[in-house]
């Protein structure tokens, strides 16, 4: 760690004294209300374009941006459900004039400006793929504990377990190898050894909001977005200091039935989180943590969580800034792999239920961010993410349990150029090691691997924008040929009047072997897995049609239709030699199509959304169903604002699973895990605000699963009873 | 509100109907062979027998089997329940290993029940409903392999 603290600092401070400090600066302020009943708006997003200076808005809608140079800027603010406003600013020395800025109020209650979809800031209407985004408001109104927990009712998007699938991409890999790239602020956090997502090492209170990218996107990102890209966007202190903290607790019921009642008590979940993020000058400072405890409806599937987050800026001039952010996590939890049969569905087999895993993970990152001019912006970001984990799983080849340990480097410089206003280039080059180390489940290896990207956006005239990109990606994984890879991208966006938007796309993915998948040599369940180092990597091409359009201010409509190609998908299979072995071994396709309609009813004290998602899940190589791909997904969400009130529901509708691994039936490694059946889940919850003296609280009661329906969210694994859970957040400015 | 009137899952024994039964004993071990040929080793249980496929069998859900057992032990006791399937006669208890890596043919068997001393057949088992029978006890010997059914 050592060397990369000095490279940060040697980097700030040579930046540092290269530039000349302005003495001649002043402050602008304002206050931002809600155009249609006047009321001051908290957490509006102000930033002045083309410099690093950027704030929120405090819980009276008042913003204030000390220290800014002389001169005329563009200031621009936006919020979740209303329309972007850009201000031209003059900024004099000292205090200058006190800005009031009206929002007008927008159906579309996502993110007005997202950054993942072309790596740079624009409007959702600008952009050629379908993208959703989840705000903290949200990760906060459903108690979200991990970021997987706050997906489960994008459009498009299913968890089975805790490996998200967006679009039917990903099935399910057991934990080595996502077919979704998952990013914090633009850098992969993707584990060294499995190349898997650890959503629990995010705490969600860091995090401002999630863009989910759907399709493709190796073409800007590289390996692992084959089926899509989220990238979690932490949170920037607001010039206030401003103190947040979350309680929780909550309960399992006991099951319905007696067969499954393996505990005389319900069983217990809970936590506290907390925040403070203050600027000090040119410095902003975030800090965090959380303990959270789950006693697990189900036997020896509880676990006991630290969470630790830091972010800590330092703005060298109004158009240079550097960050330091540090997540660490510290887990100890028990291990429930399958049921022991349908009559003991909530227990494991005996000898599971002394297996235990700890883990310790933590990642550093730094961003360099620079305004070279009004037209040329510059990023350089350095990132490392440790991997430890034990476990006292016995198997074949080690008595005493596995452990692995791995740091994944990832460097990255990119520049923005924007020749013109209806012109913006994009290019970037990259590189990355990664090391493991893990005795014998993955034995000791490393990759390493870089690329160069380059995309050009044009807008002619402005109704029309065309991207034309690609990136070309060299990766070597020892004792496996290395390989290159180009990934095109195909964009365009038409916007014939102000409230509709056409959209198509074209853009391929790829995914490197993950360590794991060439190495693994273990067994499980009876099953020996050994390495097959003849590994090539997985491809894929999205290509997709689609448009939006509103319905005056209370309806926003959105049709997409796509299809996925892959070639060459890697799966655990018998091989000729009678073990099971990595294989590059299925052809798929997945037609679909994807209905999302939002309203925004009683100037928006009713909002709602209603999506459906149809998907195709063709397997070429068996001319089947691809596995763990249900066809349809129906989420509603509803929602009754009556303040300080508010009343909300949610309901899924997962279509049954076709097909799972029948072997695992067969072997009899899974007693009735053939047993799953269609998914139907209401959650509900009321929730109450209240202000005061500049203390806001919020309370909400969530009853998840209200009709207790029972259903697997993987084979031989129950989905989550019956649960009541009373939040309670308080936000001191 | 939302399809509310759906239960999902339920046990497979939540008919009332349906109560334990199962059979228990020891089995006892002789001469075994190096770990690494025993894949996997399960006391099972056939409904039907003689018969052509036991994968078919299994996969029909004519058939129950243990956990695998521990290697290496000179006896070992179990008890199987038969839930879901129902009470009634089992014509074949025996013990299973798993000889190879492949898990769909690499299996013989190592030792069967035998009833009354009768050792020219496998013993039948009748399994009344809220019983477990016990004494059905079976005896490996890895070097001297029953006639494979």
């Amino acid at each position: 760690m050592q060397w990369f603290l000095l490279l940060l600092f040697v980097v700030t401070f040579s930046v540092h004294v290269a530039i000349s400090q302005d003495d001649t600066r002043g402050i602008v302020q304002g206050n931002i209300r809600s155009a249609d009943d006047k009321q001051p708006l908290f957490g509006a997003t102000v930033l002045l374009q083309g410099t690093v200076y950027g704030t929120t808005t405090d819980q009276n809608g008042s913003f204030i941006m000390k220290n800014i140079p002389q001169g005329s800027y563009t200031l621009t603010v936006s919020m979740i459900g209303y329309k972007r406003v850009l201000q031209s600013v003059s900024i004099q020395r000292g205090d200058n004039p006190l800005l009031a800025i009206e929002l007008e109020p927008t159906v579309i209650q996502t993110a007005p400006v997202i950054v993942t979809a072309n790596k740079h800031e624009q409007s959702l209407e600008e952009v050629p793929v379908s993208v959703s985004v989840v705000d903290d408001r949200t990760l906060a109104y459903r108690n979200a504990v991990t970021v997987d927990e706050a997906l489960r009712y994008v459009p498009g998007v299913n968890i089975t377990q805790s490996q998200v699938n967006i679009r039917g991409s990903t099935g399910y890999s057991y934990g080595v190898g996502t077919r979704v790239l998952l990013l914090v602020d633009g850098s992969p956090l993707l584990t060294g050894d499995t190349g898997e997502i650890i959503w629990e090492s995010i705490p969600t209170v860091s995090i401002e909001r999630i863009e989910i990218v759907k399709g493709a996107g190796s073409a800007l990102y590289g390996s692992s977005a084959l089926g899509g890209v989220i990238n979690i966007i932490t949170k920037r202190a607001a010039e206030h200091p401003e103190t947040r903290l979350r309680l929780y607790g909550g309960v399992y019921e006991m099951p319905r039935y007696s067969e499954w009642q393996w505990s005389k008590d319900p069983r217990p979940f809970s936590g506290i989180m907390g925040t403070y993020q203050q600027h000090v000058g040119e410095w902003t400072l975030g800090f965090g943590g959380s303990r959270t405890v789950n006693d697990g409806y189900k036997r020896n599937d509880f676990w006991k969580r630290w969470n630790v987050w830091s972010r800590v800026g330092y703005d060298l001039s109004a158009f240079q800034s550097v960050d330091i952010s540090f997540n660490l996590l510290d887990q100890r939890r028990a291990n429930f792999l399958y049921w022991k049969d349908l009559n003991h569905a909530l227990e494991p087999k005996d000898d599971q239920l002394f297996q235990r895993v700890q883990s310790l993970r933590w990642s550093l990152s730094g961003n360099y961010r620079y305004f070279v001019s009004s037209g040329i912006f510059a990023t350089a970001k350095l990132s490392w993410f440790r991997s430890r984990w034990d476990d006292n799983i016995p198997n074949r080849f080690d008595p005493y349990g596995s452990n692995s340990r791995s740091d994944f480097l990832i460097g990255e410089l990119q520049m923005n150029y924007r020749p013109a206003s209806h012109h913006m280039v994009t290019a970037g080059i990259n590189g990355n090691f990664n090391n493991v180390d893990a005795d014998t489940i993955f034995g000791k290896h490393s990759s390493i691997g870089s690329a160069l990207y380059l995309q050009d956006e044009i807008a002619i005239p402005d109704s029309i924008r065309l991207i034309l990109g690609g990136r070309y990606d060299y990766q070597k994984v020892e004792g496996i040929d290395r390989f290159s890879q180009l990934n095109p991208k195909l964009g365009l966006v038409y916007s014939p009047t102000g409230s509709t938007s056409l959209r198509a796309s074209l853009g391929s993915g790829f995914r490197a072997p993950s360590i794991a998948e060439a190495y693994t040599t273990t067994d499980a369940g009876g099953i020996t897995i050994l390495p097959n180092l003849d590994l090539q990597p997985e491809r894929s091409l999205s290509i997709e049609i689609g448009g939006m359009h509103t319905f005056g201010s209370t309806v926003t409509t959105d049709l997409a239709l796509f299809r996925n190609e892959f070639w060459d998908l890697i799966e655990p299979s018998f091989a000729a030699d009678g073990y099971v072995h990595f294989q590059n071994i299925t052809r798929a396709r997945i037609t679909g199509g994807e209905f999302v309609l939002r309203l925004n009813a009683l100037k928006g004290l009713l909002p709602a959304q209603v999506s459906y998602t149809y998907v195709y899940p063709e397997d070429l190589t068996k001319n089947d169903i691809l596995k763990y791909r249900p066809r349809h997904l129906v989420y509603v969400s509803l929602q009754g604002i009556l303040p300080p009130f508010t009343l909300g529901a949610d309901f899924r509708y997962i279509s049954r699973t076709e097909r799972i691994d029948d072997e695992l039936v067969f072997s009899g490694t899974v007693p009735d895990g053939d047993q799953r059946v269609e998914i139907y889940v209401t959650d509900v919850r009321v929730s109450a605000e209240l202000r005061f003296a500049g203390l806001s609280i919020t309370s909400t009661f969530h009853v998840n699963n209200l009709f207790q329906y029972y259903y697997t969210d993987f084979i031989g694994n129950l989905g989550p009873t019956r649960n009541y859970v009373l939040s309670v957040e308080t936000v001191f400015q | 509100m939302f399809a509310g009137c759906h239960e999902g899952l339920a046990p497979a024994s939540a008919s009332p109907t349906v109560s334990s039964y199962g059979i228990r004993g020891v089995i006892t071990f002789k001469n075994w062979p190096p770990a690494d040929s025993v894949h996997d080793l399960r006391l099972g249980i056939l409904q039907n027998y003689p018969v052509q496929d036991i994968p078919n069998e299994v996969l029909q859900g004519h058939a129950r089997f243990t956990d695998r057992l521990p290697y290496g032990l000179d006896s070992v006791s179990y008890t199987l329940m038969l839930a879901p399937l129902p009470p009634g006669r089992f014509p074949f208890v025996g013990v299973a290993q798993q000889f190879g890596p492949n898990i769909q043919t690499d299996w013989r068997v190592v030792g069967i029940y035998y009833a009354g001393g009768d050792t020219t057949k496998p013993g039948a088992v009748d399994i009344p409903p809220d019983s477990v029978v016990p004494s059905i006890n079976i005896n490996v010997d890895f070097q001297h392999l029953p006639p494979q059914p």
